[in-house]
């Protein structure tokens, strides 16, 4: 027969909460505890620090394993790989930011205009800002208005210049979209907000 | 949550030698001091019970209440558990007044085989039930053990204690608290991937939890949780 009266052992009882005791052992706490009081107490001390310490170690587990992540990823930044990578990306990106800055505009493209519209026109590249001499010939000096028009009459671009010498020169930005364009000469007069249609030139942006 | 954990046994939280503060090499001391039962005449009290008798009851309902209560708690959870504990103690005091136990030394033995039919009955009862629910039910029914705030807190506070302490330990150290309290491996198992002897064992841990001792006393004076690893560390 057991002698049920010994205390248990903290060894006992560690191995009782952990379901590690073996069939003897079980029975001799198992029937210990149910008689004393201060055991139980003692069990429940000893249960609440496991507990916490489970917690505890499973919070530190997953910290450590977390800094071991990140630092994985810091180091793989620094792998040969990555490197090239990063470096092909950046140098893409400085391509794209930089680079069209750096690099010179096109020249205007000189474009001499001398016939009506229907007549003749005059091819241009697209996408070149354009440097357009008029003919204005049999047409008074003095300022006009510059209108840049699409097929449908849609209006692209207006400016300011002045006919000098029966020529009309302006500058205008580029076209991007090839098809046929017009070029309209203005002279503002009292009464009509549109002003006065002096010519029209025909432009064929290719 | 593990920490939050409902006290098994809620009557007598700071008696006995559990949540004392003692120091290294008291165990033996504390162990001869603790209150027990060794001074209860068993032969008297099971004819007390048999006859009846008021005092025979109370002293029977005292001594093992608590155990009991536990018991059951550790194995049942603490749902509906005073009805338990009043069922379990129905059980036993009909058993003696039946005259099933003849022989009153083995009373301790005898409840403890009579709470783990009960437990059995239970479990056996919670399967029967459950199954016959499956059918009217979709869902299951989990008791709430969410502790309230501040319990909460307290056990928010006590697991960083038990971080910095935790840290504050040799990597050796720490990994044989881990093994034994985290991954619940054996001691043989430890022993033989540490390449320790058992003794070695039993001293590296007692004085792991013991330095743990130190350090939670140091940072939670006021609480009891650390203390038992104090006293462990006599062995």
């Amino acid at each position: 027969m057991h002698d049920f009266v010994e205390h248990p052992t903290e060894d006992v009882m560690e191995r009782f909460l952990l379901h590690q005791s073996g069939d003897e052992e079980l029975e001799a706490i198992e029937t210990h505890i149910l008689a004393c009081e201060s055991c139980v107490s003692r069990l429940e001390a000893l249960q609440e620090f496991i507990d916490t310490a489970k917690v505890a170690m499973r919070e530190m587990h997953l910290e450590a394993t977390e800094k071991a992540v990140q630092k994985q990823k810091r180091q793989s930044w620094f792998s040969v790989k990555s490197l090239s990578l990063a470096g092909a990306a950046a140098a893409i990106a400085l391509a794209i930011a930089v680079v069209p800055r750096l690099m010179p505009n096109h020249p205007a493209a000189n474009v001499d205009l001398s016939a009506y519209r229907g007549l003749e026109r005059t091819v241009v590249p697209k996408g070149w800002p354009l440097h357009i001499r008029m003919n204005a010939n049999d047409l008074a000096e003095g300022p006009v208005e510059i209108e840049v028009v699409d097929r449908e009459g849609t209006e692209l671009w207006k400016g300011n210049t002045a006919i000098l010498h029966e020529s009309a020169e302006v500058n205008i930005p580029k076209i991007k979209v090839p098809g046929p364009y017009f070029v309209r000469v203005y002279r503002a007069v009292d009464g009509n907000p549109e002003g006065d249609l002096l010519r029209e030139f025909a432009v064929q942006v290719r | 949550m593990l920490v939050t954990q409902t006290k098994l046994s809620p009557a007598a939280a700071d008696e006995g030698g559990g949540t004392a503060q003692t120091s290294p090499g008291q165990e033996a001391q504390a162990k001869a001091t603790r209150p027990g039962f060794s001074t209860v005449e068993w032969g008297a009290l099971v004819a007390q019970v048999k006859a009846g008798e008021d005092a025979g009851m109370e002293h029977l309902y005292k001594l093992f209440s608590r155990g009991i209560r536990y018991y059951l708690c550790r194995q049942l959870g603490p749902q509906e558990l005073e009805d338990k504990v009043h069922d379990t103690f129905l059980i036993v005091v009909n058993a003696i007044q039946r005259g099933d136990l003849r022989e009153p030394e083995r009373l301790m033995g005898f409840v403890r085989t009579v709470v783990r039919r009960q437990v059995a009955a239970y479990i056996e009862n919670a399967v029967h039930t459950r199954r016959e629910q499956t059918d009217l039910e979709s869902g299951v029914t989990v008791v709430d053990r969410k502790q309230n705030p501040e319990q909460e807190a307290m056990a928010r506070q006590k697991t960083e204690v038990m971080k910095n302490a935790l840290s504050a330990l040799s990597q050796r150290d720490r990994d044989i608290l881990v093994r034994f309290y985290l991954k619940e491996q054996s001691q043989e198992q430890i022993c033989r991937e540490m390449a320790l002897t058992e003794t070695q064992f039993r001293l590296l841990k007692s004085r792991a939890k013991a330095k743990f001792g130190e350090i939670g006393k140091k940072k939670l004076a006021s609480n009891g949780l650390f203390s038992v690893f104090v006293r462990a560390h006599a062995g």
